[in-house]
């Protein structure tokens, strides 16, 4: 400690007497150039001139704020059209808009010599230098400057307008902590069956911004619960759903990475991870990346150790319109260190604005022959989407696929060992909608399943009004019908909601026959009706307060709950 | 008799729910402009202002380059694209950002800003279950009938994780639809007569109905 005051009194001397020997050196007459400051940041301001207005590292800038004095300071970076500077006292806080003025060597505004040979910066100009030494780069002395000439070299079509103003880095930036606080409450009770269940529930998200001033971010997701079983007391329970480390990944920065407990963000397929992720974006666009961690097991504690997991992916895109991407991804795990799962994630996504779009991913798990119960390669999970929409209709075609993989890691409830290896469940579905008037939507509904041993299907048939019975309302009449495993049913709901002005309401009714199949015919029907009510108060405050209730009857039977949610976003 | 060391554990989880709230209510400031928008002057020019009006003075105050204190953004009217439930109340730079330009984030869908908390398992349409102002998810019974599993008497208001164990982080598929995946213990305490020693391990719909678990039919 005692070593560093003297050197940087060294350097300030130091400098204080090169700039004006620098500026001497460029002769005597001067020309004076007035700026402003366009942004400030303690200790350093950035002002509207740079490099075409012929300003160097070196030159000493003063400042006239409206509250009075004459604070100085010094250009330490300059780009092309802005400029870096350090002010004096450090204690001082300009604000953007100042007012400054620097004189500067009249012989930097001369009509450059006609057969003055190139300079090697003229020649090969210095590509754009990474986040912190950009400036650094374009300040170098290298002759008469080229005013109304450079190309604006840094622009890229996705940066501001007012490109003279040099943004500011993320690591430049205010600190800043942004997220949500919420509870969730919900109890059911079955009086004829003296049951009753409930579940409590409170959490944070968390996200901070710059914490280290490296312009990386902080995540932190987590909650308590408190959740019974029927008629049980079960203990609270806490979860760390995410607290993870992010830098990157940004226009600044080709890079990203984060080490944590994270949801992967290259491929979410992959699931989270306690560990590293890398990855990095081609001047193309593409991405390449990897992750290395433990697995959290999927269920409430979020159990870890077990699964180790190394993931890498690629993903290609067309243009930087990114209207087709291929992604590709696999993950290799083991189970106490024994090798497990051979997964291959792939994925495809097609979008066009006024088009067809498809989106679609599909779990592809490799069986090498040591498994205990499949081989070969399964399409174990997939869904993909067909679709087309515009303002006054849409169409939605989707498939989707389940199978239990056949894993060490526990990743499902214990399935029984014919289940991983027979179930299979795929089902084909359409979802249409049509807007008839500016207050008629029409909408409709159609899938089909198969699984190992059964087949069936369901389709809805609805309407919706809006702004019909009553102003800022909206009303939604739907029948139904479903084939399903152990139960047919076929009905009809009607919900009713309306907006206020800091809030909500809405009211549903269902009716339907619940058909079960193989019972006798004197107790397969059960007609179940369901009425669910609920209230949301959004507060200027950026509280949010929804309280419901529902009751559901059915075979002589009453069941209700009622629940609440509680949050704020800041 | 109740157990007091229960009794001092639910008081414990009770004053930790508490403490969230307490501490969210703290954390947190009243939104004005600046928080709102999340934008300060030393902040620069983050967004892209090519498409901007000409006029800086009707977002900017001149001398500080701050934004008006009543400053607002018809989305709808500027843009085309209307912001729906807390989307309205969002902080400008939560989607215009570094990250890149916003067109290609909104093609992605909702995924394209917000974390797949699902892992990618149910599809890219969020707004089927969840709402735009809370994100709280709404209308699962209703979504039930579409699967082969419709909820019927007491399944339909049962808590998700009693049947998807993994519904707290997101993990609802694949699910066995078998009764015993679920109802493995009400199996095991079924012992008049004993249901595992007579083989009777599965297919309990041949004698239960879906409504209440003590009501058995026999033929």
């Amino acid at each position: 400690m005692s070593y560093r005051i003297p050197t940087l009194f060294s350097l300030c001397a130091l400098a204080a007497l090169l700039a004006p020997a620098i500026r001497a050196d460029e002769g005597g007459a001067t020309e004076q150039l007035e700026l402003r400051i366009s942004s400030a940041n303690v200790e350093i301001v950035i002002v509207d001139r740079g490099e075409v207005d012929g300003l160097r590292v070196g030159d000493r800038v003063v400042f006239a704020p409206r509250s009075g004095g004459a604070p100085e300071g010094v250009v330490t970076a300059v780009n092309e059209k802005s400029a870096v500077i350090t002010l004096s006292d450090r204690s001082i806080l300009l604000e953007p808009g100042t007012k400054g003025s620097v004189e500067l060597p009249a012989s930097r505004f001369a009509p450059p010599t006609p057969d003055k040979p190139k300079t090697p910066a003229e020649a090969d100009p210095t590509p754009d230098q990474p986040e912190g030494a950009a400036g650094a780069a374009a300040g170098t002395e290298s002759g008469e400057p080229t005013r109304w000439k450079n190309p604006d070299k840094d622009y890229e079509p996705d940066m501001p307008l007012l490109a003279s103003l040099r943004p500011v880095k993320p690591r430049e930036r205010r600190r800043s902590l942004t997220g949500r606080v919420y509870m969730l409450f919900d109890h059911t009770n079955n009086p004829s069956s003296d049951t009753d269940d409930s579940f409590f529930r409170a959490g944070t998200d968390l996200l901070m911004e710059n914490p280290f001033d490296k312009g990386g971010a902080l995540n932190f997701n987590a909650e308590v619960g408190y959740l019974t079983d029927i008629n049980e007391d079960k203990e609270g329970d806490f979860l760390l759903r995410r607290l993870s480390y992010s830098r990157g990944g940004h226009r600044f920065s080709d890079t990203r990475w984060e080490v944590g407990r994270f949801l992967q963000h290259g491929i979410p397929e992959f699931g989270v991870v306690d560990g590293g992720e890398w990855a990095m974006r081609g001047g193309k666009g593409q991405r390449l990346g990897a992750s290395f961690g433990f697995m959290p097991e999927p269920f409430d504690d979020y159990a870890t150790g077990t699964d180790l997991q190394l993931a890498v992916y690629y993903e290609w895109i067309a243009d930087l319109r990114e209207e087709l991407t291929l992604t590709a991804g696999f993950q290799k795990t083991m189970h106490n260190g024994d090798l497990d799962r051979d997964l291959l994630i792939a994925k495809v996504r097609y979008y066009r604005p006024k088009g067809w779009n498809f989106t679609g991913s599909f779990w592809i798990d490799f069986y090498f022959g040591g498994d205990q119960l499949k081989s070969g390669v399964e399409l174990t999970q997939a869904w993909a989407s067909l679709s087309k929409s515009s303002h006054r209709g849409g169409v939605d075609f989707d498939y989707r696929r389940r199978a239990f993989a056949d894993i060490l890691r526990t990743e499902y409830l214990p399935p029984e060992p014919n289940e991983i290896a027979d179930n299979v469940y795929d089902r084909l579905g359409v979802d249409a909608w049509r807007m008839l008037s500016t207050k008629l939507r029409v909408r409709g509904h159609l899938s089909a399943y198969k699984d190992e041993e059964d087949t069936g299907g369901a389709a809805e048939l609805g309407f919706g009004l809006k702004n019909v019975l009553g102003k800022t309302s909206d009303f939604n009449a739907t029948a139904f019908a479903t084939q399903g495993q152990f139960t047919d049913v076929y009905g009809a709901r009607f919900a009713y909601g309306k907006s206020l002005h800091r809030g909500r309401w809405d009211l549903l009714y269902e009716i339907a026959n619940h058909h079960q199949i193989g019972f006798p015919p004197d107790v397969d029907d059960l007609i179940q009706h369901r009425l669910r009510a609920s209230a949301s108060v959004y507060w200027e405050s950026q509280w949010d307060l929804t309280v419901y209730g529902q009751g559901l009857s059915y075979d002589e039977e009453l069941s209700w709950s009622v629940g609440l949610t509680l949050q704020r976003r800041f | 008799m109740k157990d007091p060391a229960r009794n001092i554990r639910r008081l414990a989880i009770v004053a930790a729910l508490a403490l969230w709230i307490v501490i969210g209510a703290c954390v947190s400031r009243r939104a004005d402009t600046a928080s709102q928008h999340r934008w300060w002057s030393g902040l620069g020019p983050v967004l892209p202002h090519d498409t901007f009006p000409a006029n800086c003075s009707l977002c900017h105050l001149g001398e500080k380059w701050g934004l008006r204190e009543h400053f607002t953004f018809d989305h709808a009217a500027r843009t085309g694209v209307k912001l729906e439930g807390a989307h309205d109340q969002a902080k400008c730079l939560r989607c215009h950002n570094d990250r890149g330009p916003v067109r290609l984030f909104q093609a992605k869908g909702c995924v394209g800003c917000h974390e797949d908390f699902h892992n990618g398992d149910l599809g890219k349409n969020c707004a089927e279950c969840h709402g735009e102002q809370d994100w709280r998810p709404v209308g699962m019974i209703e979504m039930h009938n579409r699967t082969r599993f419709p909820l019927t008497g007491v399944h339909a208001l049962t808590a998700c994780h009693r049947c998807h164990v993994g519904a707290r982080v997101g993990k609802f598929v694949p699910t066995d639809t078998e009764c015993v995946s679920c109802h493995r213990a009400d199996l095991a305490q079924a012992v008049n007569p004993n249901h595992v020693n007579l083989g009777w391990v599965d297919k309990c719909d041949r004698c239960h109905m879906p409504t209440r678990w003590q009501q058995a039919t026999t033929d």
